[in-house]
């Protein structure tokens, strides 16, 4: 008995759990929360989850594929940033124009960093550090270092991301739109299983024919046009743009990506469990709200449960050593 | 197994005793407790610092007074050392400037000089140290190994038989992994100890001779001048329909290199390769591979198998655009194409879900090769094939082999022993330091013998 016990939770911390554990973190957060404070099932509360998750999944996106590649983008929040001044700006003259001209800006910067990292040769963490410099200055002086309200509250663009399509708030169902999108081409095309091969060995994919730095450069693309859209809803959430205002979601995109099960060596995860790690962080950050913990303690438990997940995620066992 | 001794690597089996104590290391720096401590090949100084930096890497602490490290008594400890080894060099050259023999000779002085200071008589493994050194210079070696051996216990690595018969006092000899003789050296000729390296004759079964067969005449693959500086030059040689071509060498006659360069993983400065008359690009393998080029790489781990994707994505790789339908892959047609490879390679695999980490040596480049199978090749080059392979799959993979050049595949290879370079191909083509120096035909009739071969190298 103790030997089939045994080798059940052998079973378990090999495979089954890793897979299922942000899931089941999931479930169990949504009854805890839930029984300690029903509010917390109220259809404005419910939205404000959502509307959180949202932003976090958006966020996290192409950060997924880049991190799936074993790369990672540290670029995405101040190109949030940045994107959030730029579109406050324009949006009330612009109309979509400006939302074209963003998503031009983020596919630009995207591009920029996949250059620079596969061209330059240099570690990707460095290369968008040194572009995210860019960003994050163009963002102060764009907006003259401070906030950018939007003059035209009414205008269209606003009034659509605003607007509720079967009890859904647009910005929602777009973002839930754009994930199912990439994640057909992650699960289901050449292009998204290569992400798989690159991430799970460079050097047998090369040998095997497929062209890296080409997906790189693509996947990285992606991540600097949904961290630009992370700006615009940001903006449609509180009708301003700021020089900072994006900032924290470079660490809040891993973190959500790592949560899902994604593991940071590359190779194993995909978008499937970042909606996951979105949801998790979002019921996270709202559920410590409704309980009452402090303000201040928030993080503490949000900084945990990223430890925890990574240990969860990785193989550990593989890695002699971490720089 | 040279490893094992030093703790690089630990054992599956077996024990091992020193002073007559059961010990096992888990590293080099257990072992160097145990004053047990390698010379490699490659050279493990580090070329960016000093000689005296690195004669006291990792042992800096017991130069210290209250926590900082005394230099002045390190400095004196490392001229007793270069006097004692006979060099001339300075503490504070860099090691990068120096001559591989000294450092080789630094080498040496560090493991003796722990041995020193801990008080127990060494064990010393020079792992093919004459190969960087000049004639003076192993005599000032062997001078030196001499003049400590009543200190020290000294293993020595080499293929110049000749050299090893001046200096040591017992020979070992391996053969397959496995030692089959324990001689004094005194009792040894050259001739003798080649004739235990060689130990049977040629096993044609084994190797499916009979199923050799004439090449066409027709050349699919033609390789001119091909160089690539400091590794190989001026490299011409065909490939006909159906031919297996061996490339023999010794360790860093650059076949390998000259492997890669053929399908674009190795960029060659002059050369062409010419696939039925058409030139190659030669910038990346996706090119090769698109003309119709497999290539299984030496480091299964790393280069050949995706540890983390199962059989089906290991199987499919090479052929996702032709699966694809409309940009998208259908599901099933993937596995059932592993479905079919897993079964006409028997990979002893459940199901196609199975990771290939999870499959033994063999059964894992059984799947490697399948992905050049199931893409419709016409050169297939093998760098090391059967590395790490039991004999049972060995000789599965050999059958593969002669079933491709059936079908008129051309098969460029280089193999772990002669016998198998022999065995399977029908022709071999000698490298010696870059240089292509010698063709030795190897047809079913009249294969050529190890000794023969081992002479051109």
């Amino acid at each position: 008995m103790a030997h089939i016990l045994k080798q059940g939770a052998g079973a378990l911390l090999g495979g089954t759990v890793k897979r299922t554990a942000p899931v089941v973190v999931l479930l169990m957060m949504i009854a805890v929360v839930g029984i300690w404070n029903p509010a917390f099932f109220q259809g404005s509360n419910l939205i404000t989850v959502l509307t959180l998750a949202s932003l976090l999944l958006m966020a996290s996106l192409g950060q997924t594929w880049v991190i799936l590649l074993g790369s990672i983008d540290l670029s995405v929040g101040y190109m949030a940033s940045m994107c959030s001044v730029i579109f406050a700006l324009l949006v009330s003259d612009w109309g979509y124009g400006a939302l074209l001209l963003i998503v031009l800006i983020g596919i630009a910067g995207g591009l920029l960093n996949g250059l620079v990292y596969t061209m330059l040769r240099i570690p990707s963490f460095i290369a968008t550090l040194g572009t995210g410099g860019i960003f994050l200055s163009l963002a102060y002086v764009i907006s003259n270092a401070s906030t950018v309200a939007v003059a035209d509250v009414g205008n269209p663009v606003m009034r659509l991301l605003g607007r509720e399509f079967l009890y859904v708030p647009v910005s929602i169902g777009l973002t839930v739109l754009l994930w199912a999108a990439m994640l057909a081409y992650q699960n289901f095309t050449p292009g998204g299983k290569k992400l798989y091969y690159i991430g799970t060995s460079e050097p047998a994919a090369w040998l095997s024919g497929i062209r890296i730095n080409r997906h790189k450069i693509l996947a990285f693309t992606v991540s600097g046009m949904t961290a630009a859209l992370t700006g615009v809803l940001l903006v449609s959430t509180i009708y301003n743009g700021s020089p900072n205002l994006g900032d924290p979601y470079t660490l809040k995109s891993i973190a959500v990506v790592v949560m899902g099960g994604t593991a940071l060596t590359g190779g194993v995860g995909g978008l499937g469990r970042t909606m996951i790690g979105a949801l998790i962080m979002a019921i996270l950050s709202n559920g410590m709200n409704v309980v009452g913990v402090n303000v201040y303690f928030q993080n503490i438990v949000t900084g945990a449960v990223i430890v925890l997940a990574a240990m969860l995620s990785l193989d550990r066992s593989k890695i002699p050593m971490l720089k | 197994m040279m490893k094992i001794l030093v703790g690089y690597e630990t054992p599956d089996g077996g024990e091992m005793l020193v002073g007559g104590k059961k010990v096992q290391f888990r590293s080099t720096r257990e072992a160097m407790a145990y004053n047990i401590g390698m010379v490699y090949q490659d050279q493990a100084l580090l070329p960016n610092l000093t000689v005296l930096q690195n004669l006291f890497l990792g042992y800096e602490h017991l130069f210290t007074r209250g926590g900082f490290i005394d230099h002045r008594k390190m400095k004196q400890t490392g001229r007793e050392i270069l006097d004692m080894m006979r060099l001339h060099c300075s503490l504070s050259d860099e090691v990068e400037a120096l001559p591989l023999s000294t450092r080789e000779l630094l080498e040496i002085g560090r493991l003796l000089w722990l041995s020193e200071i801990s008080g127990r008589p060494p064990v010393i493994v020079l792992d093919e140290p004459t190969t960087v050194l000049d004639s003076n210079e192993i005599r000032q070696l062997f001078d030196i190994v001499r003049s400590i051996r009543d200190k020290a216990g000294i293993i020595f690595i080499s293929h110049h038989l000749q050299e090893v018969l001046d200096l040591v006092d017992r020979v070992v000899v391996f053969r397959d992994g496995r030692d089959i003789a324990s001689l004094p050296a005194r009792d040894l000729t050259v001739a003798k100890i080649q004739e235990m390296m060689i130990g049977r004759e040629l096993n044609t079964e084994y190797y499916l001779v009979d199923k050799q067969r004439e090449p066409s005449e027709r050349v699919v693959l033609e390789v001119k001048q091909l160089t690539v500086h400091g590794k190989f030059q001026d490299i011409s040689f065909q490939l006909r329909e159906g031919e297996i071509v061996s490339l023999v060498g010794l360790d860093g006659s650059g076949k390998e290199e000259v492997c890669r360069a053929i399908f674009g993983a190795l960029k060659p400065d002059q050369g062409d390769v010419l696939l039925f008359g058409k030139r190659l690009n030669l910038k990346r393998p996706d090119l090769a591979i698109r003309e119709g080029i497999g290539y299984v790489p030496q480091n299964r781990r790393e280069e050949g198998a995706f540890q983390h994707l199962d059989i089906a994505a290991n199987v499919t790789v090479t052929l996702l655009e032709k699966l694809a339908k409309l940009m998208f892959l259908p599901r099933k047609k993937g596995l059932q194409l592993a479905r079919e490879w897993i079964e006409k390679l028997r990979v002893r695999a459940s199901s196609p879900h199975m990771l290939i980490r999870q499959l033994s040596g063999g059964n894992q480049q059984k799947v490697i090769l399948a992905k050049w199978l199931a893409s419709d090749i016409k050169v297939l080059i093998l760098d090391h094939p059967t590395r790490g392979i039991d004999v049972g799959a060995k000789e599965e993979i050999y059958r593969l082999l002669r079933n491709l050049a059936d079908q008129g595949v051309a098969i460029l290879m280089m193999c772990d022993s002669l016998e198998e370079d022999i065995g399977l191909s029908n022709r071999l083509l000698v490298l010696k330091d870059g240089r292509l120096t010698q063709e030795i035909d190897s047809p079913a009739d009249r294969k050529p013998s190890v000794l023969e071969v081992i002479r051109a190298l």
